[in-house]
């Protein structure tokens, strides 16, 4: 969304009442217009329509207020009205892109009143070029539903990466994050439409990426979300998620520019988890071993003079800083730029760091008819990722383990029979073995274009994303874990490389007939992807020297080797049209053709196609006399349907390969094997999502208020999912199929405010946007899907996709009397074998026995609503932006509280957790008993482990200061800001574990379970430094 | 204008026709099912990869140990993985329990590629005597699996007998139905097998696998008549043969021993030559503590089950030193450290259950016991064969016929033979407790508890092994199928009670 820089003052008061008299106005149904009442009098307004530059401006519409009178502008700006009853008239002049102006003249019988207007042009979001896929359009064009974000707004915020940029900014956009440094995040368009990865498709500058593709954001010019089907048509198989489109930056004509942004910050977890100590530990494992009739361990009897706290022997304070350099310039026929940095990150868990060398070149020439251009982007990036799952570890390991323990190999502490746990030292994990990730990429895109005709342009395209990467993963001689010693030292060395090729011919067309009321954008072409990628890794175990850290030093025993090749291919034919008529009615359409290497011989290939239709309202001439909704300045009503697909599977996934070396021994010699080991599905076909959206745009006070709704309903349909199978039938992977429907819609609201008051500015957003998920039909027989830890998140006919499908805790027993009076209707107990301070289950079903037939539907991690705030004031030399954005109506399985508070198994627990004892008669926690007792009554597919997920995020806070143009207009009259930053302030949530805003490592049945496998988003503190000279 | 007319429309067609990438391609790294099947070298690969079924951790590489033995009365778990110690007190926090779910799992992963061998190898040409002994192997194998399945989950387990496709839901099937299964496969794979392989081959099943095998589950369906006349015939073929040493059997020197009717083959994974073939990981997982896990231990009524009866020279049955570990006189290395210092703390407590399993593992190697031992797993031995036919004797009335093969085992490790007059009850006591002593650890003992239905005395179980105190009748004789089935399969019914 973009903010509106200038406008007229208006009072939030009359936004509102205005806003709600729009409201009512649209709900009575006055779209029905009211004919005005017909004066036909002979007197006549003419004049001319001219810039604040004082060129004429052709098409205008000027209006005579409370008639339905009115004219167009000709090519000279001239106007004329005519039979018109003498009197005295408001008459606004308006046209697209500029300011309306508002003009009182009288007219008399018979003569010939003049009036000229003067139009100032409006630098807003309506008349910003918006690149829709192959297509350019002004923002007032187009009919689908597109957010845009510019690269100003970008750069306002100093994030250090693209979606965090989006975050709260776009509506519909759902942003998941993750605090590893290096880690790009997840990004879903409207819901989840499938079974698969949500990811949407990428093109930058024309090229087609699969991932996030991890842009330095100061290289970035702009970005437009493609929500719905008409827009993202175009991109028609890879298209079902939504498209993301980013342009980067150029030079511009003129005098040549430089620009340095830098910044350094520190970062720290925000939230601890409170947990007990060595003494508190010890306390509770001795009951929950008493109560199980069994001796304590020794480390519990007497937890001695160790206490480690495993979070801060984990979290650590971690240092941003980011260095950029960008020079650009042009002529009127060329231009270039060219930009370098380095962002230094290390993370807020130890160990894990991210560095990124960024350099890129974008240049373009003009010769004649023809135009070429390129945009190069090479960057290195280096990771050092988490190992294991420290965050799960910290509260597995109890605290009367010393972090480090000189007597073991590899000099850790682990679980011992005095100090029993199963954790894994996360210190050592993270400190002994390594997991460094280098990549090396290229990302360019190369055009010819040559103008044809005036208004026909040939365009080739060629893109190229080559990606050379490795992985390196050693460990020590050591031992983490009870039991569990590592006794050789090893190492996993892997290359990947990928290359992706892109080659497109477009012939694009942009011209307007009829003195300029017909206008037609068009193009057609091909498009076609050679996609390989391979991989070579190497495993050796035993290392004489341990210095060594290379394939060659390793032993031979017990080595391996591997490598693949996967090759992917898709050819398609598009095309689109955009056809504007009065600048009021709009009409798009977009078709495509797709044929790929993933599908099965007689299903490769898929047409999809989209069309869309919208209507300027305001530019009708009887619109300003609608009560209430005629005093917008801007209005727009646009829908949209259309079919796009989904091919986000594996290759090959239509065959069932034979796996080679599956081997056995006979007289002692090894003997080769193969067979089929997973069950395929040669019927594969394309996915198919029918994406449907109706809208509204509305620019108020001069503009200076624009909202934007929206509603939105995907329907999937053939999903694609990796459907789970019954073991039974003895497959070692879930074989794909098309399988099930699911729907999502909901509601979009975006609203842009822009105060003005000369040395103060304020500019609001609000972004609100609503998300229900439902499955229509399923596979298998219509059976469920399980996912998640015990299978906790069902996804069934008539739910939400992961639903959370558990047992419900109804309290805990106080006595053996209510035992016995936890009867069915039969008078039988359904809980036999519980004791005192056990939990009572809800016998949902009636049965009279508590089992798996008791669980019910209770809430899912998709938020209902989301929502952005944005607040951004300047004061003379001072700026101030707040960003607010929350996710609300959902609901989190906390796996790490399930761990914490579990009371059977080997574990620390959360401080002031105090389970049921004759003395506490408590009636949230259960006793404590160690072992299977405990076990069978604590039971993992409960309520009990749901939390409200809803939270609040302060996500920026920044302040920022420009120096004084005499200090810096030495330097070629630059300009100069410094800033603090301080992202991720707060966060209000009821939530119970460090972070609501989860990223696991994703299994998209089962989102919104905090397996602990994440990385919270740390709080940072950034003070940064912007020349522009 | 024309002429830039006809430039546009030569490169717009020049482009389409140029630009489109071959999208028919081949997968470069694996063959696949339609290409394969087609040579005698596929047919072998096939069914050495069905083999390679065996050493999965829940076939018999891993929990074997648990579900027939330390689940029984000879054994229980002190593990520290709750789940684990939970699995053999019959309980679980969730039926999708490792143990539970890889025996399962692991089975079937082994029916399916059985399934694949006996579908697809019939229509390979290539020599018709290799092609029938491949697909005899195949049925063998996958007769052993169902046989797993029945004893271990019963009748309510789907049979299945053909490659499934993706949408399959197998239904439950009933006893009478598996068990004509079985025995329909055994019978056609003892027509098929040869008698014996030459070197190279040595370890694949044979026709005297096949047909003892069959005695063994139609005695466990308790056709005593049936089972005798195949286990009598695998007796008169004459070519097989007690080992003299009973611990030589799980030794790597007893690999494929002239007492060895089955056994699986593992590998050496430390050496480069294994290629990814595994050791046997029951003696990691419930071998003695300190090299091993200890995660399942003898219970103290197994140990004096030994002390029952002497050798003839006064000496404790031999069986006791090959099977456990334990406190003895005269003291003993284990895995390079003598008994007494290496259980010093133990001993001083005298906690009862110092004891531990030896058998399958590498206790003569000093250091730890490694998760893959280079050990054979015995499935059919000879004296199995001794003394199923003397229970199938017995059990038909001719208890004095079954003596002498009673004491064809008693007689290996220089006990004295069983006291003459025994009745039939008295016979069939002596066969169970011959059984104890010979097959600890050997994945007998939960079969004997079923096929004698020693679960109805719960008192003794519980006296036995305290474990059995969690036990619950007509419930826990089998264990459940787990939820992933459950789940995805509506065809299937769950055991009873669970």
């Amino acid at each position: 969304m973009v903010v509106p820089r200038h406008g007229r003052l208006a009072r939030a008061g009359t936004a509102v009442a205005t806003l709600l008299a729009t409201l009512l106005a649209l709900a009575a149904g006055a779209a029905v217009i009211a004919p005005a009442a017909h004066a036909q009098g002979t007197g006549r307004i003419t004049g001319t329509v001219r810039g604040s530059d004082g060129q004429p401006v052709a098409n205008a519409q000027v209006t005579v207020s409370g008639t339905s009178l009115s004219a167009i502008a000709n090519d000279s700006g001239r106007y004329t009205i005519g039979r018109i009853t003498p009197g005295t008239y408001a008459v606004r002049a308006q046209r697209i892109g500029y300011q309306s102006d508002t003009r009182t003249v009288t007219v008399t019988d018979g003569a010939v009143a003049a009036l000229d207007f003067q139009l100032t042009v409006l630098p807003v979001s309506l008349t910003a070029q918006v690149v829709v896929g192959y297509t350019t359009e002004k923002r007032r064009d187009i009919s689908g539903a597109v957010s845009s974000v510019s690269g100003s707004d970008i750069r306002d915020q100093k994030v250090p990466t693209l979606e965090q940029a989006l975050e709260g900014h776009v509506t519909g956009v759902h942003v998941a994050s993750s605090g590893e440094p290096g880690r790009p995040a997840q990004i879903v368009i409207r819901g989840q439409n499938g079974f698969g990865n949500p990811a949407p498709l990428y093109v930058v500058d024309g090229m087609y990426l699969t991932e996030n593709p991890n842009l330095n954001p100061d290289d970035i010019e702009s970005i437009e979300v493609l929500k719905d089907a008409s827009a993202a048509a175009q991109y028609g198989a890879q298209a079902s998620n939504g498209v993301i489109v980013i342009r980067t930056r150029r030079g511009h004509a003129g005098r040549n520019e430089v620009q340095a942004h830098l910044y350094y910050g520190v970062q720290d977890v925000p939230k601890r988890i409170d947990m007990m100590n060595a003494s508190q530990w010890a306390a509770l494992t001795q009951q929950a071993y008493t109560n199980a009739g069994l001796t304590p361990p020794a480390g519990a009897m007497d937890p001695g003079s160790v206490n480690t706290d495993w979070q801060d022997a984990v979290f650590q304070r971690g240092a941003i800083q980011d260095y950029n350099l960008q020079v650009s310039g042009g002529t009127p026929t060329a231009s270039w730029l060219v930009s370098g940095g380095v962002l230094d990150q290390s993370g807020t868990i130890i160990t894990t760091n991210f560095r990124r060398y960024s350099f890129r070149v974008n240049s373009s020439a003009r010769i004649g008819r023809l135009e070429v251009g390129e945009n190069t982007a090479l960057s290195q990036g280096r990771q050092q990722g988490l190992n294991g799952f420290p965050l799960i570890d910290v509260v597995r390991m109890v605290p009367t383990i010393p972090v480090h323990d000189p007597n073991n190999p590899g000099g850790y502490g682990f679980g011992t029979p005095d100090n029993p746990t199963y954790g894994t030292n996360p210190v050592g994990e993270l400190e002994a073995q390594t997991n460094n990730y280098r990549s090396n990429q290229v990302i360019g895109t190369a055009y010819g274009d040559v103008r044809i005709f005036d208004n026909l342009h040939y365009r080739l395209n060629l893109g190229l994303n080559y990606n050379d990467s490795s992985t390196v993963n050693w460990r020590s001689i050591d031992q983490l874990r009870y039991l569990s010693p590592n006794p050789f030292a090893t190492l996993t060395d892997a290359s990947a490389n990928g290359t992706s090729l892109l080659w497109e011919n477009l012939l694009n067309f942009d011209g307007s007939f009829g003195s300029g009321r017909h206008r037609l954008n068009a193009v057609v072409g091909t498009t076609s992807q050679k996609v390989d990628f391979s991989r070579l890794a190497a495993f050796r175990q035993g290392f004489s020297d341990e210095d060594l850290q290379q394939i060659d030093a390793g032993s031979t025993a017990g080595s391996s080797n591997s490598g693949f090749a996967v090759p992917f291919r898709t050819n398609a034919v598009l095309g689109r049209a955009n056809y504007t008529f009065l600048d009021r009615y709009l009409l798009s359409g977009s078709v495509r053709r797709d044929c790929s290497s993933r599908f099965s011989p007689g299903d490769r290939c898929g047409n999809f196609g989209a069309g869309s239709i919208g209507w300027v309202m305001s530019e009708e001439g009887f619109f300003h006399a609608i009560p209430g909704l005629g005093r917008a300045d801007f209005f727009k009503l646009r829908a949209s349907t259309g079919v796009l697909g989904d091919q986000n599977i594996g290759n090959f996934a239509y065959l069932a390969p034979i796996v080679s070396n599956v081997n056995y021994i006979f007289d002692g010699s090894v003997v080769a094997g193969a067979i089929q080991q997973s069950l395929a599905n040669p019927n594969l076909k394309w996915q198919r999502n029918r994406s449907s959206d109706v809208g509204l745009d509305l620019g108020l006070f001069g503009n200076a208020l624009s909202i934007t709704a929206d509603y939105y309903s995907n329907t999937s349909d053939q999903l694609l999912v990796s459907a789970p199978i019954p073991p039974s039938l003895g497959s070692s992977t879930n074989p794909t199929v098309n399988a099930g429907r699911v729907r999502n819609w909901g509601f979009e609201l975006g609203a842009s405010h822009h105060l003005d008051r000369g040395a103060f500015q304020l500019n609001t957003t609000l972004n609100l946007t609503t998300t229900r998920n439902k499955v229509l039909s399923l596979g298998n027989g219509g059976q469920p899907l399980f996912a998640g830890i015990s299978g906790v998140a069902r996804t069934a006919v008539g739910q939400p996709i992961g639903e959370f499908y558990v047992k419900h805790v109804a309290g805990i027993f106080q006595s053996q009397e209510e035992i016995d009076s936890y009867v069915d209707k039969d008078g039988n107990k359904i809980q036999p074998s519980a004791k005192p301070g056990d939990i009572r289950y809800a016998d949902l079903n009636g049965d009279g026995i508590i089992s798996d037939k008791d669980r019910y539907n209770a809430g899912n991690g998709i938020p209902k609503l989301q929502a952005g705030l944005f607040l951004d004031a300047r004061y003379h030399a001072f700026d101030v932006g707040v960003n607010l954005r929350g996710a609300y109506g959902y609901k989190i399985f906390n796996v790490v509280r399930w761990w914490t508070d579990r009371l059977d198994d080997l574990n620390n627990s959360r401080a002031g957790l105090t389970p049921w004892t004759p003395d506490n008669p408590s009636t949230t926690t259960p006793r404590a008993v160690y072992g299977p007792e405990g076990a069978a009554n604590g039971d993992v597919v409960s309520d009990r482990w749901l939390e409200n997920g809803n939270f609040t995020r302060i996500q920026n806070l920044i302040v920022g200061y420009t120096l004084p143009a005499r200090l810096t207009e030495r330097f070629n009259g630059g300009t100069a800001r410094v800033y603090v930053n301080i992202q991720n302030l707060h966060t209000f949530t009821q939530f119970t574990n460090w972070d609501p805003e989860i990223l696991g490592f994703g299994d998209p049945l089962a989102r919104g379970i905090d397996d602990g496998f994440i990385y919270p988003n740390p709080r940072s503190i950034t003070f940064g430094l912007d020349l522009h000279l | 204008m024309r002429l830039r007319a006809l430039f546009a429309a030569v490169v717009l067609g020049a482009a389409i026709a140029g630009c489109q990438a071959d999208t028919d391609i081949t997968n470069p790294n694996q063959p696949d099912s339609q290409t394969f099947w087609k040579t005698q070298s596929d047919a072998l690969q096939g069914i050495n990869a069905t083999y390679n079924a065996l050493l999965r951790l829940g076939t018999f590489l891993r929990w074997q140990g648990f579900t027939y033995d330390i689940r029984s009365d000879i054994g229980y778990s002190p593990s520290p993985w709750t789940d684990l110690a939970n699995f053999n007190k019959f309980t679980f926090a969730t039926y999708d329990f490792d143990v539970n779910h890889d025996t399962w799992n692991d089975s079937y992963t082994l029916v399916f590629r059985a399934n694949q061998v006996i579908a697809n190898v019939p229509s390979i040409d290539m020599d018709a005597t290799l092609r029938d002994r491949i697909v005899g192997e195949a049925k063998f194998l996958r007769a052993l699996t169902y046989f797993h399945l029945m004893t271990l989950y019963g009748a309510h387990i789907p049979l299945i007998t053909a490659p499934p496709l993706p949408g399959d839901r197998p239904a439950s099937s009933d006893s009478a139905t598996v068990w004509a299964q079985i025995e329909q496969d055994l019978t056609d794979a003892k027509g098929a097998l040869p008698a014996s392989y030459d070197g190279a081959d040595l370890g694949r099943a044979t026709s005297g696998a096949a047909q003892a095998l069959l005695g063994k589950v139609l005695l466990q369906e308790r056709k005593w008549s049936a089972a005798a006349t195949e286990l009598q015939a695998v007796i008169q073929s004459g070519r097989y043969s007690l080992a003299a040493d009973y611990g030589s059997n799980f030794t790597p020197a007893g690999r494929n021993n002239s007492e060895s009717l089955f056994e699986v083959q593992v590998g050496d994974p430390t050496l480069a030559g294994s290629q990814g073939v595994p050791g046997l990981n029951i003696a990691k997982m419930i071998g003695a503590c300190g090299p091993g896990y200890c995660d399942g231990r003898p219970t103290p009524w197994f140990f004096a089950q030994f002390f029952k009866d002497s050798t003839v020279d006064g000496k404790v049955d031999p069986r006791l030193d090959a099977t456990l570990f334990w406190n003895k006189p005269g003291g003993e290395d284990v895995y390079g450290v003598p008994f007494a210092s290496r259980y010093a703390d133990a001993l001083a407590n005298h906690r009862p259950d110092t004891l531990y399993f030896k058998k399958y593992g590498e206790y003569w190697i000093p250091g730890d016991q490694s998760w893959d031992a280079n050990i054979d797993y015995k499935v059919l031995r000879y004296a199995d064969v001794l003394l199923m036919y003397a229970e199938a004797l017995n059990e038909q009335g001719q208890t004095d016929e079954a003596y002498p093969y009673v004491n064809q085992v008693r007689q290996r490790v220089n006990l004295k033979p069983l006291p003459t007059g025994l009745d039939q009850t008295g016979m069939r006591d002596a066969i169970l407790h011959e059984r104890l002593l010979e097959f600890g650890l050997e994945g007998q003992r939960w079969l004997d508890l079923g096929r004698q239905n020693l679960f109805a005395d719960l008192d003794a179980l519980k006296a036995h092994d305290p474990e059995f105190q969690f036990f619950t009748p007509n419930k826990s004789e089998l264990l459940p199928i787990p939820t992933a089935e459950i789940n995805l399969n509506p065809s299937i019914v769950q055991n009873p009670g669970w």
